[in-house]
């Protein structure tokens, strides 16, 4: 028997992936309330104030997705490495970086797609101009791959460790700081009128850089933790 | 030269350098501090404060000079597999974040006076901050993995992709300064350099670069040991050192 | 120090702190390394 093709066993494990976390909706869900409800103790905690909250908005939305996205890196390796799926990719003869990739554009589909579906709702919440409402679902489609690309390395190097949950945040949340900086940063831009081409720009090379480059550390790390 | 690369011959050789390279680091330390301290003179924008950046400064270029040679010795233990490159880059770790650490408690006394605030989110101090989270990244991956072998080598790739990151947050950061940079701040400049500011600068540099490799070889030997506590050798070594 | 003398000497001092410390944690943690390989050398001998 012939092993499928790259395509074909790429496209496999996606499919695979968006299956099981589909049976097991709970997991797609609370990554998504958890943004949410992040995003809804801010007005609770600094006041009403609408301006504000204008102001606030952008960074607000931003950093619940990445502390969202975090959350749900766990999901990303664990229960393949639990049963041992993850030992038959990594012997797998297709490269593993590729069967990591598509993994991600899983993980990407059940978290990263969700949030930015939600954010025009909470962009309301905190009383976001129409016309940065635009901006703010592009910068999140083009940001949360890169969350999900940088995060599966950590995912991948935490893969069995006693508190990997929290070790994950550590080694990923100071590698999100330029997303979160151009991401919303483009946002406020939009607040004074200011042109955001030049984030958004950044922010599609930063996704280029990342879908090439993190698939390989990722599938480094993860032979490092199958070892 | 590579017989040095076998932890067995390296362990005496690196115990042999260090009383050198410590007694150079802190001769060349103390006539830096003396001439920072004593003989430089007052800048004449910013006084007598600008002595922190006989510190400041160096150490920062250390922080930054450290992760490099860990995600250096990093590539090194990933690609050939050298045990003597992987307790380097381990032992590089701690000393990195410790004048990270500096850096940022000297640049916020610095920044007292000069700006009236303990702490701004100045574009270099800023970097700094996130470079010491990556730092602890690197510490806490190590400490969280029981098999030095894996740690070694997980905390390789941490550092190679940390490595690749630094410039892009540096640059980022800068950029989102710029933006918000509050009217009242001005930078923590180099004061207009002075030749006798710069010696001492200079020495504070190459005493600190020698305290690291001094620090550095003392870390990595009690590894090589631990690792290699099965060895024959290491049963003669603490035979002999009784 | 000219009225900065306490901010000054404060950056010295504590950069003077944590580059000491960076040399007795690891010597200590020598001795510690040493005491463990005496005794797994001691367990082996007298087996």
């Amino acid at each position: 028997m012939n092993p499928p093709s790259l395509f074909t066993a790429a496209r496999n494990v996606f499919m695979r992936d968006l299956t099981i976390a589909l049976r097991r909706s709970t997991d797609v869900l609370t990554p998504l309330m958890f943004f949410l409800i992040v995003v809804t103790l801010f007005p609770l905690g600094v006041g009403p104030e609408a301006n504000l909250l204008r102001t606030m908005a952008p960074g607000v939305i931003w950093v619940a997705a990445l502390l969202a996205t975090m959350l749900s890196l766990g999901r990303l390796f664990s229960n393949d490495y639990a049963d041992g799926t993850l030992e038959q990719l990594a012997l797998a003869p297709h490269p593993l970086p590729l069967l990591v990739l598509a993994k991600v554009c899983a993980h990407w589909v059940l978290t990263g797609l969700p949030l930015v579906a939600m954010s025009p709702l909470l962009a309301l919440q905190l009383n976001l101009e129409p016309r940065q409402m635009a901006t703010l679902v592009t910068t999140l489609l083009l940001g949360t791959p890169v969350l999900s690309l940088l995060g599966s390395i950590g995912a991948a190097l935490t893969l069995g460790l006693r508190g990997g949950g929290v070790l994950v945040s550590l080694l990923v949340l100071p590698l999100y700081t330029p997303i979160l900086i151009f991401g919303a940063g483009a946002v406020s831009a939009r607040a004074f009128g200011l042109d955001a081409e030049a984030h958004l720009s950044l922010l599609a090379a930063f996704l280029i850089l990342g879908a090439v480059f993190a698939p390989w550390a990722a599938a480094a790390a993860l032979r490092i933790s199958l070892d | 030269m590579l017989s040095y690369a076998a932890p067995k011959n390296f362990y005496p050789f690196a115990g042999k350098l260090i009383p050198w390279i410590g007694f150079a680091a802190v001769v060349t330390l103390a006539f830096g501090l003396y001439l920072g301290l004593f003989v430089a003179p007052a800048d004449y924008q910013q006084g007598q404060s600008y002595r922190i950046m006989f510190i400041h400064v160096p150490s920062a270029w250390m922080s930054m000079f450290v992760y490099v040679v860990m995600a250096a010795a990093g590539a090194a233990s990933l690609v050939w597999k050298t045990k003597l490159a992987e307790v380097l880059a381990s032992a590089c770790a701690p000393i990195g974040a410790s004048f990270t650490l500096i850096t940022l408690v000297t640049g916020s006394l610095w920044g007292k006076p000069m700006w009236g605030t303990w702490w701004a989110w100045d574009a270099r101090l800023t970097s700094e901050l996130i470079l010491l989270f990556l730092y602890i990244g690197v510490m806490a991956l190590q400490a969280s993995i029981d098999d030095p072998r894996r740690a070694a080598r997980a905390a390789a790739v941490l550092a190679l992709v940390g490595v690749v990151n630094i410039p892009v947050i540096h640059f980022s950061v800068e950029w989102w300064n710029t933006l918000h940079q509050p009217a009242s701040v001005s930078k923590l400049g180099m004061p207009s350099i002075h030749p006798s500011m710069l010696a001492p600068l200079l020495l504070m540099a190459v005493g600190f670069k020698l305290y690291f490799v001094a620090m550095v070889l003392v870390r990595m030997r009690y590894q090589i040991l631990e690792r290699e506590r099965h060895t024959q050798w290491v049963a003669q070594v603490v035979e002999s050192e009784k | 120090m000219g009225g900065y003398g306490l901010y000054v000497w404060s950056a010295y001092g504590f950069a003077t702190l944590i580059l000491v410390l960076n040399v007795i944690v690891p010597l200590r943690r020598r001795t510690v390394v040493m005491r463990v390989l005496r005794r797994l050398s001691q367990a082996k001998e007298s087996e």
